[in-house]
């Protein structure tokens, strides 16, 4: 009996859809069969079209299809586990972000099972898909910051400067005159924030600094304030005895202020 | 005799719908539901889930939730997703003077209610839909009905969504977390500011477009083009050199308002306290009273007493009087 109006999939089950007409489908080693695949949609943000599947990994576990383009053999993957009870394969790229998605029946994925453990490698004229498989995605310009750690952002993307790092927002020109917006790093360190990094809990406990030695002699006082350095010095006055007895040393364990001369003979 | 063509051929299946979604009966005028919805009514429809709506090709899909005719000339298709990130459903218009595969690409309004961050965002999403027999949608639903969507019905299969999500960065903001300010002691007044300390400043949101990285103070900016990185250096003396002034966290940002200086963390400069004395420092410096000398303490107070105790002396000294 021959169905009228055969359902999208069943329809395209005899035919080599989704690779092009003109696909070999062989490595000459291991084939695909018409109808392996029913439907793909592959859209890889960093893509540049012509996909095609570049190899076929097949262990005890699981069977891996890697899928490039015209630049990047290996541009995006997707795996199927054995015992295969999936009927879609989807894809994504390095970084796991979606990329389309290989449709066929865990029956017709059986097909992988016959292949040899191993990687299959296939050239683009045999594994070419249609065009009408391929969606191109918009030239979005930065798709995402990758960290440090390998993990990485998109969307709504924040840069906080902090720890002494600040971050700003300028306008600036283009080679052409043309207004550009500029985002400006300044490296300019946190005064406080050793004394931070040091006690995080309670901040610190405040200190309540020097910042005048006052000298009181008789009648008259004196503030003396520190120099550029944060330093002030106390020094014995020698201009007006030769033979001044008055001694300030600087030591190890402090200041020390005395007097020169012979001890009391007791 | 000519082949038909592929909208054609989808007035007589379910697609774009799942297998088993829609269609399942047959449907009769005015007893239409998203169950037996007519193969006719809709041939073809593409979504593509922009990069905001955490949409998830395991857990999430895209269905027809509603078609209602609010007037006798208007019938309207409502598609939804039950990803996270898409708030709103995508709404078709169909009139009845509309020829027939009339096709219609909407997207998605924006929530009015996050207005800083739908400054600048992409649509949740966006698709197309191309109705078939105009005069059947007509027909067989009637005015004033409103068919909504019970549980499992009127899937639209996966291969029609484009999912983006992840797949850009849409805006960059930038923001500054708080300096470490100073606090001073108990028995002292607090600094004070004229904004809440410890927040993190926003600079600007939203920048989009092409931007450009400029190397401010201490800093250098460099491009590894074959890693595609942008590597951030701190140097001193690097980029624009050393700042001669503060670098305020935001442009609003000003000193305490309780201090004698302009700092901005509430602290003191460097020539503002005793580091040293004599080139010893703290945290705590002892003054030893040595041979002759007395050092009395008094609350913030010390007497050096030159008093030449232990000391010989001799009526004619001359070392007294010389201090």
């Amino acid at each position: 009996m021959q169905t009228l109006y055969p359902e999208l999939l069943p329809s395209l089950e005899n035919t080599t859809y989704p690779f092009l007409p003109t696909a070999s489908l062989s490595n000459g080693s291991v084939f695909f069969l018409e109808g392996t695949f029913l439907d793909a949609h592959i859209y890889a943000v960093n893509g540049v079209g012509n996909y095609y599947i570049s190899s076929v990994q097949v262990s005890s576990k699981q069977i891996k299809f890697n899928l490039g383009d015209l630049s990047n053999a290996d541009l995006i993957s997707g795996t199927v586990d054995l015992p295969i009870l999936d009927s879609v394969i989807e894809l994504t790229d390095a970084f796991g972000r979606s990329a389309g998605m290989l449709v066929s029946e865990p029956s017709r994925l059986a097909l992988f099972t016959t292949w040899g453990v191993g990687t299959h490698r296939f050239e683009r004229s045999q594994t070419e898909f249609v065009i009408t498989c391929q969606m191109p995605v918009p030239g979005a310009g930065v798709t995402g910051f990758v960290l440090p750690d390998g993990s990485f952002v998109t969307g709504h993307v924040w840069f906080v400067g902090e720890e002494g790092v600040v971050v700003r927002h300028e306008v600036g020109e283009d080679k052409e005159g043309n207004p550009v917006d500029l985002i400006r790093v300044d490296i300019v360190g946190d005064p406080l924030f050793l004394q931070k990094l040091c006690n995080p809990e309670s901040l610190f406990v405040p200190v309540n600094p020097i910042k005048i030695v006052r000298v009181v002699a008789d009648n008259q006082t004196f503030d003396c304030t520190p120099d550029e350095y944060g330093n002030i010095s106390i020094q014995m006055n020698d201009a007006l005895a030769a033979d001044a007895a008055l001694r300030v040393r600087t030591t190890d364990v402090g200041l020390v202020i005395s007097v020169e001369g012979s001890a009391t003979m007791d | 005799m000519a082949k038909p063509n592929f909208f054609n051929e989808n007035l007589n299946r379910s697609y774009p719908f799942k297998v088993g979604t829609v269609d399942l009966t047959k449907a009769v005028a005015g007893a239409v539901t998203l169950a037996n919805l007519p193969d006719e009514f809709i041939v073809d429809c593409g979504f593509v889930l922009g990069p905001l709506s955490e949409f998830s090709e395991q857990l999430n899909q895209v269905y027809l939730s509603r078609i209602s005719r609010p007037t006798s000339t208007t019938i309207l298709f409502e598609f939804s997703c039950d990803a996270w990130g898409v708030s709103k459903p995508l709404i078709f218009t169909r009139h009845s003077t509309d020829p027939d595969f009339t096709s219609e690409y909407v997207e998605s309004q924006q929530d009015s209610v996050s207005e800083s961050t739908d400054s600048c965002s992409e649509p949740d999403w966006s698709g197309y839909l191309v109705t078939g027999s105009t005069a059947a949608l007509f027909s067989m639903i009637t005015m004033g009905q409103n068919i909504i969507r019970q549980a499992t019905e009127a899937v639209v299969e996966t291969t029609l969504i484009q999912n983006l999500y992840n797949n850009q960065v849409v805006s960059i903001s930038l923001a500054n977390a708080d300096r470490t300010r100073a606090v001073r002691p108990e028995a002292c007044p607090a600094l004070e500011w004229n904004f809440l300390p410890g927040q993190v400043f926003i600079q600007t949101s939203c920048l989009q477009g092409d931007l450009i990285f400029r190397p401010g103070y201490n800093c250098t900016i460099s491009q590894l083009g074959q890693t595609n990185t942008l590597q951030l250096q701190a140097i001193e003396e690097a980029g624009a050199g050393q700042p001669c002034e503060q670098v305020p966290k935001f442009p609003a940002e000003t000193a305490p308002t309780n201090t004698e200086n302009e700092l901005f963390e509430g602290d003191h400069y460097c020539n503002e306290v005793l580091r040293t004395i004599n080139g010893l420092q703290g945290p705590g410096l002892t003054i030893y009273a040595g041979t002759g000398v007395s050092i009395v303490p008094a609350e913030n107070e010390l007497t050096i007493d030159i008093n030449l105790r232990d000391l010989s002396l001799c009526t004619y000294s001359a070392v007294s009087e010389s201090l």
